[in-house]
Parts: structure tokens; C-alpha cells; sequence
């Protein structure tokens, strides 16, 4: 791997290069990968983007002058750079990028070179491996992806998984198989059952939607296989809505399924956030005055990818008594929890280190919770919480809104 | 009993899933041994059954997290849990620190007492069970598991 110095090195003392160190066909190759990727041209080296990467500091070579070894061709200094790995996906770089060059996903497309090139980094290899024998991303028998269910109470009317129904919730392996998180799904029911949405859970049905293949390197085509499977499932089930309260499943729904199905899904895709504004308006959900000061943390995929700002937002202030404190840093100039992209796999020190950096923003507006829409950042953001013992409460908001119902009703968590 | 640095109390039983049980009063006190507390690593969260439902033997009965690790809890034997160590919803870490007494986890009313003869003894087959421990430690630094 290259360090600062040598990556300086091999920057300034183009003396020691000849005309094979620079490989401009790798340069095009590379521009040529994700749209509008030809602006890579014109980056002035400014450092935004390393100012604004959370993962800078854990990188020997910097985002700015990995720019400059691609723009120069060096594809030998690029791959040992490796510093793509270490990249949360988060995107602000891609924000604040003066020149709005798509760096985020061009390191993604590196990725998907480098394991061209050299074979999948072995942690990636496994995670692969796992997909591809159990479809979901902890090797559990499929129906484990229920076992969060055990503890709901449940009307003997009421089912969640059922032949046919107007919603399907895609549930997300991170809320169906990790317990830290079960109550996101849990409260999910809750308030659908309250609301009496005609919905359902695909259960055993559900597959990964396939984000960690992206994630490792593997292309967009990857993923063809779990999307098709997951929306044979969604419309075999009647639906015309399919819930997600996963930004990461969101964004894949949304912006990859149709490019590797070749087209509109058939269904209406929509963040919880966006569903259940309209809930409550209808009056179809009452809340209870609980006086709480929250912040909320906006999650990468649901923000900065999705452009869904504004509604959960809205939520919290449609829940009375809640008042909302803003972090310094929000909206599509929200700082990453270090949970995307992989990292948590990749480097778990570096992806709490980041965490901690959010929760320390937090921890300055001195709100009693910190709220966030994304199961993966409450996980990350919970356990930095926890290692640096700090006295702020980390939710989702779909667990937050539960608590806070009138009467609940249907089944509880 | 000292197996390969773990400690297992011998009146305690075992099973194949790393778990232990006591006969308590016509229940049975469960819990997981500190050879999975050691591997496992630092607990942050186990999800607490209802009580009052009902399991059976080797399927899972909850889900716990580490730093490091998400898995499954399974059943010593089929029955109806009738109690489980609230601590641990607030203090998860007692099962790193006494996973033989704070750290118990749930109370089952067995459904079939033939299930409790199949449990490990260690007085009676403790080899069988050294070995197996051995293997289970093997296939974890391999991988494998």
C-alpha cells in the first residue's frame, strides 16, 4: 500500500516515471465508467473532498491525491493505494466537490476494477460467499429472517405474512437478523396494524436485496438475480406499494433495480418516512404529548442519494411535545455514522471512530435523543454511544413514533 | 472443569449449542457456557423471549449481538419458558461476566424429561464433551464456524 509520502513521491518527482507509468487508457476506462465520471478532468486538486471525507484520516493516501494518481493514468499506484476500501460511500465528497465530479461513485467503480484486477479482497469474498449460499448477509436459514416477529402480540385476526396484500414491507437483513435493531421492524408492524394498512412481510421470501455485492466490487449486474427474485415475490403478493425502512435497501430499489431490470419497477417504492406523513394527517395514527428535545441524524442513502430530507422532519414535529434541535451539520451536509459502504466489514475500529465524531456533533445540541431513519446508522451510532458513555438515547424514529401512539393497538412490541 | 482455558462447572449440564441448564425447583435455569461468552466476544444486546412461549429443542429462542457477531440462541430442551433474567435487557454484559450466574438467561418448564438424559454430564461423559469443545474451538480458528 502506498503511503503519503510515497504517493507525494510519485506525484512531484515524475523525473523517476517513464511514459509507462502513466496508463491514460485506465484514465478513460475509468471516466468512461458512471455518468458525467468525464469531470475527473477537471479537478483542481482543492482537497474538498478530503476535508470532507470521514475516512480520510484512516487512509494512507488521501481521496485528493488518489484524484491525481487516476488523473495521471497510475493505475499501479491506484490499486495499491487501496484507499476505495476504506471509503463509507457516504458522498459528501460528491456534494461538496466544486467541480461535481461523481467521486463517490467512482470509488465505487475502483472497486469493481480492482476486483477485476487482483480478485476479491477476502473479506468481500466472504460476505460473497455467504450471499450466494444463504441470500442474506449473516448465512442465517431464510426462516430466521422472522424470528424478530417472536415477540410481537398479535390479535387472532391479525398476520404478517399473508398471501396477498396491497403493501409489502420489505424488512432489510439488518432489521430482520440483527437484535439491536428489531425493534425498527417490530414498530413497523405496530403502527401498520394500528393504522389497518392492508400489508405483509415476504418472510422466508425475502432476499438480500444485494447492496454488499456493490459494495464488494461487484458490479451492478450482480445484483440482477436478487432483483428479480425480490420483485417476483413483491408482485406475487398483489402489492403496488413496497414499503423500506433500509435507506441502503431504498437506494437500491430505486436507482439500480431499474437499470439492471432495463426499466419502472411496477411498483410504488417509498421510505417509511414517506408513508406514514400521510397516516398521520388522515388521523389514522394518535399521539400521545411527550415532551422530549431529539436531533436527528440524516442517513447517507436516504439524504444525501434519495434526496428524502424533509420528512422525517416533518414526522417529528407532527409528534406533540417533540421539539427538534438541528446538528451543525445536516440535511445533504450531514456528517456519515462510518456504517455504509461496507466499512463495518472492512475496518470495524475506523467505522466506530467516525461514529463516535457524529455523536460527539449530537451530543453539542444537548437533546435528550438522537433519531435517525436507518437501522444500520442506529447500530453504528448506539455503539459509539455506548463505548464513549455518552447520555443521549439513540433511536430510529419508526421506534420512536410507537412509543409515543395513543392507544396501541394490534400487535405490540 | 478446565477445557482448554474455558471453565464449565460440573453441575451443570450441556448441550451441543453451547449451552448449560440447571434443575431448579422442576424448572430448568438455561444459559450459555463461557466458551461461547469468550468467542462470542462483548455482548451488546440479547432480545429477551416472551415468557410464556413456548420452544423446542435446538431451535432458537432469541437473537444476541456482539461487537463482532450477530447469532441465534438455542433451546437445551422443548418446554415453556416461565422466566427470563430481565438484567440483561439493560446489562447484556453480565453474560460476559458470569455467564454461570448473572448472565443466566431464561427458566424452562420441560415439555419432555427423556430430552434432559441426552445433555452432557461431565462426570459421566466429560471426555465426549472435552473433545467436542476441542473440535468447535478447532473449526472456529479455522473458519470454519
Amino acid at each position: 500500500m502506498l503511503n503519503r509520502q510515497e504517493g507525494d513521491e510519485a506525484m512531484n518527482s515524475t523525473k523517476q516515471l517513464d511514459e509507462k507509468s502513466f496508463d491514460f487508457g485506465f484514465l478513460e476506462e475509468m471516466l468512461a465508467s458512471v455518468p458525467d465520471g468525464a469531470k475527473l478532468k477537471t479537478c483542481i486538486q482543492c482537497g474538498s473532498c478530503s476535508g470532507s471525507c470521514p475516512a480520510a484520516e484512516g487512509m494512507e493516501v488521501t481521496p485528493r491525491r488518489l484524484w491525481r494518481l487516476v488523473q495521471l493514468g497510475m493505475e499501479k499506484e491506484v490499486m495499491e493505494a487501496q484507499n476505495f476500501w476504506q471509503c463509507a460511500t457516504c458522498a459528501l465528497c460528491e456534494i461538496r466537490c466544486p467541480r461535481g465530479i461523481p467521486l463517490s461513485q467512482i470509488m465505487t467503480k475502483l472497486r469493481e476494477y480492482y476486483t477485476v484486477k487482483e480478485g476479491p479482497l477476502a473479506a468481500m469474498g466472504q460476505i460473497m460467499s455467504i450471499l450466494d449460499k444463504a441470500r442474506n448477509i449473516t448465512g442465517d436459514e431464510a426462516k430466521n429472517r422472522l424470528l424478530w416477529t417472536g415477540n410481537l402480540v398479535m390479535k387472532p385476526n391479525e398476520s404478517l405474512v399473508k398471501d396477498k396484500a396491497s403493501v409489502v414491507y420489505f424488512t432489510g437483513c439488518v432489521s430482520s437478523l440483527f437484535p439491536q435493531v428489531y425493534k425498527i421492524p417490530q414498530a413497523m408492524t405496530q403502527v401498520l396494524l394500528k393504522a389497518g394498512v392492508d400489508f405483509t412481510l415476504l418472510g422466508e421470501e425475502e432476499w438480500c436485496c444485494g447492496y454488499p455485492m456493490l459494495g464488494a466490487g461487484q458490479g451492478e449486474k450482480a445484483l440482477a438475480e436478487y432483483a428479480n427474485h425480490n420483485l417476483k415475490a413483491i408482485k406475487q403478493k398483489g402489492a403496488k406499494t413496497v414499503l423500506i425502512s433500509c435507506p441502503t435497501c431504498l437506494y437500491v430499489f430505486e436507482k439500480v433495480y431499474p437499470k439492471v431490470l432495463g426499466g419502472d419497477l411496477g411498483v410504488k417504492v417509498q421510505h417509511y418516512s414517506e408513508y406514514l406523513v400521510d397516516l398521520i394527517k388522515n388521523g389514522k395514527i394518535e399521539f400521545k404529548t411527550d415532551e422530549a428535545a431529539v436531533t436527528y441524524h440524516d442517513p447517507c442513502d436516504l439524504g444525501r442519494k434519495s434526496h428524502i430530507t424533509e420528512e422525517p422532519r416533518e414526522l417529528i414535529q407532527l409528534l406533540p411535545g417533540v421539539k427538534l434541535i438541528e446538528m451543525r451539520f445536516n440535511r445533504d451536509q450531514s456528517k456519515c455514522c462510518g456504517g455504509g459502504g461496507n466499512l463495518e466489514m472492512l475496518n470495524a475500529g475506523l467505522s466506530n471512530e467516525i461514529a463516535q465524531k457524529r455523536v460527539t456533533e449530537a451530543l453539542e445540541t444537548s437533546a435528550q435523543y438522537f433519531l435517525t431513519t436507518c437501522q444500520q446508522c442506529k447500530r453504528t451510532l448506539q455503539n459509539a454511544a455506548r463505548k464513549m458513555r455518552a447520555r443521549i438515547k439513540v433511536y430510529d424514529l419508526m421506534e420512536f413514533i410507537a412509543e409515543r401512539i395513543e392507544e396501541p393497538g394490534g400487535g405490540q412490541a | 472443569m478446565d477445557i482448554m482455558g474455558y471453565r464449565f462447572p460440573e453441575e451443570l449440564l450441556y448441550d451441543n449449542e453451547h449451552g448449560w441448564v440447571k434443575e431448579e425447583g422442576g424448572v430448568l435455569k438455561a444459559g450459555v457456557t463461557d466458551f461461547f461468552q469468550k468467542t462470542a466476544g462483548e455482548i451488546i444486546f440479547i432480545e429477551m423471549p416472551l415468557v410464556g412461549r413456548t420452544v423446542e429443542k435446538g431451535q432458537p429462542y432469541s437473537s444476541i449481538e456482539s461487537g463482532k457477531w450477530v447469532g441465534r440462541l438455542k433451546a437445551p430442551v422443548s418446554g415453556e419458558i416461565v422466566e427470563v433474567n430481565s438484567e440483561l435487557n439493560d446489562f447484556p454484559y453480565l453474560l460476559n461476566e458470569g455467564p454461570y450466574d448473572e448472565g443466566w438467561i431464561i427458566k424452562i418448564k420441560p415439555k419432555d424429561e427423556s430430552e434432559i438424559e441426552g445433555l452432557f454430564k461431565l462426570d459421566k461423559n466429560g471426555q465426549e464433551y472435552s473433545i467436542f469443545i476441542e473440535e468447535e474451538d478447532r473449526k472456529i480458528k479455522e473458519g470454519k464456524k
